[in-house]
């Protein structure tokens, strides 16, 4: 009994020892992986499967555009096709009713085309893999958003419409109402938006509901469904937003 | 009876000339210094290819190839490796949206990835296909604070893990972010989230008291700092813990210039770094455990932090 518990005291003491090495030196590097660093043979052989088969899919032919289209200011079939298309998305995949989707105008990176459309040249209008956030926010943030867009000169955006004067928005109706400053809406920005990029400040911190949906996916579904129902990729300039005179 | 209690006895002085052989081996390692080197990356977001030579910023850079190339090269020339991610390895690209995360975790097990975190975009294609995709895993995923027992994630994550480098024992174990109001509720399905500090105090003192850990290192996924202080954030987890010796970040996508250094609840200095994204960067600490000796077992802990010249 005596030597058991010398024993135990024993273990104590030595754990204590080796408890005691504490970290007492950190040195740090950060490895930038730049463009000529050289690649491992194992992994790109790994990888080569995955990516051959996603270039064939990149390349599918999804839609057809009866004329080309380019982004514009204050409003364009470009960008009401792409508000358009991803409040009808974020609305199927998030399940609420979103009232409002807004896409920032510099994010627009390219045109479509007359003719046949492919995965590729859907994912290339917006190539930064971002996605689509819905956030629950009171009118008052909504408004803040919108003046924040009519400073911009306009934002393509789907289920609103404003008019623009001195930078800020006016008349404003959304959900074929006037804005509520006080009800709650559910809007579709890209996650960029969302998180307060473009000093949408107003945005960050506000409850997200739904933030796992690839804009570029969404797009690609929406084509899908269009050319499905026999329609072609474009949306109507309808004034959404326009110049108070 | 009496055999019993002579086997006892023999056993018990058998086992006390092996501790007290360990003891003097222990303090004469403990004297030496040892060195373990800590990898990591975060918020990989299934950047598997470099970036496209889209005239972007970030054009050609990046790639699992070349990352794979490098952590080779590391592992050539430095005895004591580990590698860890801090999460949201899953999403946004098209390859994730076509393969739901499969070759991501693949890929990360043949770079022989020790340990990850879960992020909030794991959970991107529901918490069933993260399970799923996650058999495909030679690595541990740890996490403490998600209570996964309602879930199908119950046996794929442990609250820590060690691993036994020399004289060094690391404890490694994970913190997520609150996923209410990050992400969609019926993708994480019956995941409870808990209090992060809590959680991680609970187990960074399992790992110091219990597994006699030298080295304990937090995988967190909460995010570095943010201006809203009252905001969780790897920067209130280091000022309100007490026994986490490192915490390497992820969710704020942050390039650290240098590893920041905190002080906790008993004055002793915690480590907090991060490695950008999109699997551009590859950080890495490498740890010098010393001591021994009465006088380090008092808990204050002072670390001396600089930056690793040569290889």
């Amino acid at each position: 009994m005596k030597l058991h518990l010398s024993v135990t005291l024993l273990t104590f003491w030595v754990i204590a020892c080796t408890n005691a090495k504490r970290t007492v030196q950190v040195q740090y590097r950060d490895y930038e992986l730049r463009a000529s660093y050289r690649t491992d043979s194992v992994m790109q052989q790994f990888l080569q499967p995955y990516t051959d088969s996603l270039y064939r899919y990149m390349h599918t032919i999804i839609g057809f555009a009866t004329f080309t289209m380019y982004k514009k200011q204050p409003e364009s079939a470009l960008g009401n096709f792409l508000a358009d298309g991803m409040r009808a998305m974020a609305e199927k995949k998030a399940g609420v009713h979103i009232s409002a989707a807004f896409i920032n105008y510099g994010g627009i990176r390219s045109a479509i085309q007359k003719g046949e459309v492919s995965v590729e040249d859907i994912y290339a209008l917006m190539p930064y893999n971002n996605v689509i956030v819905v956030q629950k926010c009171k009118g008052s943030i909504v408004r803040s958003l919108l003046d924040h867009v009519a400073g911009r000169s306009g934002w393509p955006c789907s289920g609103i419409s404003m008019k623009i004067r001195s930078r800020q928005a006016q008349d404003i109706v959304i959900d074929g109402a006037p804005l509520n400053e006080n009800a709650w809406y559910y809007i579709a920005n890209t996650d960029y938006i969302a998180g307060g990029g473009d000093n949408c400040l107003m945005l960050r911190g506000q409850e997200q509901v739904s933030s796992n949906y690839l804009f570029s996916d969404a797009m690609v579904g929406y084509v899908q469904s269009l050319t499905q129902n026999g329609k072609a990729i474009g949306a109507a300039v309808e004034n959404r937003i326009t110049y108070a005179p | 009876m009496h055999l019993n209690r002579r086997s006892f006895f023999k056993e018990t002085v058998t086992s006390c000339s092996t501790l007290f052989f360990s003891a003097k081996a222990a303090r004469q390692l403990a004297d030496e210094k040892a060195c373990i080197t800590l990898l990591h990356t975060n918020d990989m977001h299934s950047q598997l290819q470099p970036f496209p030579m889209d005239g972007g910023r970030w054009q050609g850079r990046g790639g699992i190839q070349a990352r794979a190339a490098l952590i080779q090269e590391i592992r050539k020339t430095t005895a004591q490796v580990l590698l860890f991610d801090s999460g949201d390895f899953f999403q946004p690209s098209p390859l994730f949206s076509l393969y739901k995360g499969e070759p991501e975790i693949k890929a990360m097990s043949l770079l022989r990835y020790d340990a990850v975190t879960l992020g909030e975009h794991d959970f991107d294609a529901g918490i069933d296909n993260l399970s799923h995709q996650l058999q495909h895993a030679s690595f541990a995923v740890v996490n403490c604070n998600y209570d996964f027992s309602a879930t199908s994630m119950k046996e794929r994550v442990v609250p820590y893990k060690t691993f036994e480098k020399g004289i060094i024992k690391a404890g490694v174990f994970g913190i997520g972010i609150d996923l209410k109001g990050q992400t969609q509720a019926n993708l994480y399905g019956n995941t409870k989230c808990l209090d992060p500090i809590a959680a991680a105090n609970e187990t960074a003192n399992v790992l110091r008291t219990k597994e006699y850990c030298n080295l304990v290192i937090c995988l967190s996924h909460l995010g570095d700092k943010y201006f809203d202080m009252g905001i969780m954030s790897d920067e209130r987890l280091a000022q309100q813990s007490y026994d986490i010796d490192v915490i390497l970040g992820a969710h704020t996508h942050r390039f650290f210039d240098a590893p920041r250094v905190y002080k906790n609840r008993r004055n002793s200095d915690v480590v907090v770094h991060q490695a950008g994204w999109g699997g551009l960067a590859l950080g890495r600490l490498d740890i010098n455990i010393s001591g021994g000796g009465k006088k380090n077992l008092v808990h204050t802990n002072t670390v001396i932090i600089g930056e690793k010249t040569s290889d």
